[in-house]
């Protein structure tokens, strides 16, 4: 069974949410595009490295749990 | 035991708090998701860096066992189709109008955080709201497990959005810009602020600045357009392009994380306390007799549990820390309770510092007044060292309590000891506050001081601070037999 949210998702700023998503979501398009066109040229041109991989979310919570508690 | 008060918000389950531990019951058709998240990667990161609070699903035997208990009993068998586990329990709970900003600055980081981190397992956070975090000293802890569901990898929306910038992201900018405390926020607003009470405040340009426009004003342009079509903007838009939905929901998160950096307090400016340890009305030869008076009544007695009640920047509460206690710290200054908590977290010490009025205690607050325990219901009893240094005069004085009152609380926090420091009225700091009432207190002096100690307390120790119109002393809870 899934459990709904159960909290306000509020009503301007759930809006607000979704036309940012909007614009977020055709950006998505474009950055993809240059990321295709740019693994195009760097193959014809470059040293052919592979793109860093993500950062594992264990990392993430290593930095800023380190930054909160000084 | 009291009746333990039982959380119900959540369909999925509730949770009560016991003297020792805290009890969860989860409703059998989200077993599978809620223990799926702690076998995940994050939770159990989590978990080890102390993070989020350990769950563990009790046995037949351990059930067995809580229902001899006449209160656990009616609450167990009111719920057949739950399955119990345990939490291990924050000793001292705290609620976001006792935190200064810096405390709700970082329950926001962790908040966001986690619900960055557990995207990379498939969960999301279902809420996000300050209740679910509480301190271990000036250490933020994520408290419920719960809160964590299975997310829809297309789904790009963080419904729980609004309700972490009303309840992180508004407040801190309301106390930043307005400085609105956050007290009178969360005492009068469960769900903290909306951006439509911000944007009143807002003046006509103002509303157009980059840090209103988008958490404030769009959100309340925007509200009307959602009253008009409710039933298309609360319908989940599901993206088949899941790779598309995950970019738009990072995106999002990174947009919450740098309007919450931009929201970090700045180290404070100085309020009407917080130079006090600098420009307090004794000489250095007094402080330093003070401060051996402090800490060698607390290596005598070495209590674990200190309260240091009117802390200011917390001098005595780090001393007490440093030989070992786990201290409460309480001031009606938020600035001041700040600085203690900048410390705290740079030292890592068992501090918790709290904006805490001991003349006018937090209250208890909630549904039926029966969600967060007042102020005084968590404290009394729960210390065996109280310390109230340059506080009393305060309360005699501009709270207008009455001599034995004042002790008569301070024998209620206390199990054991309470290192108080007595001003006489002649003192300046004193007469500064009586305003030349001078004759209230003419008949206050050190015998009718001693007399009051003698109805809850034994004097152990007492010392006149060289020069200074201040005695401090050491006593000792009578027991009751």
């Amino acid at each position: 069974m899934h459990v709904f949210a159960y909290i306000d998702p509020g009503a301007g700023a759930l809006v607000w949410q979704s036309i940012i998503a909007a614009f977020v979501g055709a950006m998505f398009y474009v950055k993809r595009t240059r990321k295709v066109i740019g693994a195009f040229f760097k193959k014809a041109f470059g040293n052919g490295e592979d793109e860093k991989p993500a950062e594992p979310s264990v990392e993430i919570l290593q930095r800023t749990s380190d930054k909160d508690n000084g | 035991m009291p009746k333990p008060s039982l959380s119900f918000r959540d369909p999925a389950g509730s949770c009560c708090v016991l003297d020792k531990s805290v009890l969860r019951f989860v409703d059998r058709g989200n077993i599978e998701e809620f223990e799926g998240f702690l076998n995940t990667r994050v939770a159990r990161t989590c978990v080890e860096r102390k993070d989020l609070v350990s769950t563990r699903r009790l046995n037949e035997p351990e059930i067995e066992a809580l229902f001899a208990s006449s209160t656990l009993k009616p609450i167990l068998e009111g719920r057949p189709n739950s399955i119990v586990f345990e939490h291990e329990r924050v000793r001292f709970q705290s609620f976001p109008y006792e935190w200064p900003t810096e405390m709700l600055w970082g329950a926001g980081r962790l908040t966001l955080d986690i619900a960055i981190s557990a995207r990379a397992d498939g969960y999301g956070l279902k809420d996000a709201t300050p209740y679910n975090i509480l301190f271990r000293g000036s250490k933020p802890i994520f408290i419920d497990a719960l809160s964590f569901e299975r997310r829809n990898p297309g789904d790009p929306i963080w419904l729980p959005m609004a309700q972490f910038i009303r309840t992180f992201l508004l407040p801190l900018l309301a106390n930043r810009k307005w400085g609105v405390r956050l007290a009178d926020v969360f005492v009068t607003h469960r769900d903290g602020l909306e951006p439509e009470e911000l944007h009143r405040l807002c003046g006509s340009v103002e509303q157009f600045k980059p840090s209103l426009l988008s958490l404030v004003t769009m959100p309340t342009w925007l509200s009307r357009k959602a009253e008009e079509n409710e039933d298309k903007i609360y319908k989940p838009q599901i993206l088949e392009n899941s790779e598309k939905a995950q970019f738009i929901l990072e995106s999002a998160f990174n947009r919450l994380s740098r309007n919450l950096e931009s929201l970090r307090p700045a180290a404070q400016d100085k309020s009407n306390w917080s130079e006090y340890m600098k420009t307090h009305s004794y000489d250095d030869p007094a402080f330093s007799a003070k401060e051996k008076f402090v800490s060698d009544a607390l290596k005598r007695f070495a209590p674990a549990r200190v309260l240091d009640a009117g802390a200011n920047t917390g001098h005595f509460s780090r001393l007490a820390a440093r030989l070992g206690a786990e201290v409460v710290s309480i001031d009606i200054d938020p600035t001041c309770v700040g600085q203690i908590f900048a410390k705290a977290s740079e030292e890592k010490m068992n501090i918790l510092p709290l904006v805490v009025d001991l003349a006018r205690p937090s209250p208890s607050v909630g549904w039926l007044n029966d969600e967060c325990p007042s102020f005084l219901d968590r404290a009394r009893g729960a210390f065996d060292g109280v310390l109230m240094l340059a506080l009393l005069h305060h309360l005699l004085v501009t709270e207008r309590v009455r001599l034995e009152q004042a002790m008569e609380l301070a024998a209620s926090l206390t199990t054991s000891i309470l290192v108080i420091e007595f001003v006489a009225p002649e003192d300046a700091m004193f007469r500064r506050l009586t305003r030349g009432r001078d004759n209230l207190h003419s008949t206050l002096d050190t015998k009718s001081f001693e007399a009051a100690c003698d109805a809850h307390f034994e004097i152990i120790e007492s010392l006149a601070l060289p020069g200074t119109k201040r005695t401090m002393y050491c006593l000792k809870k009578k027991s009751l037999n």
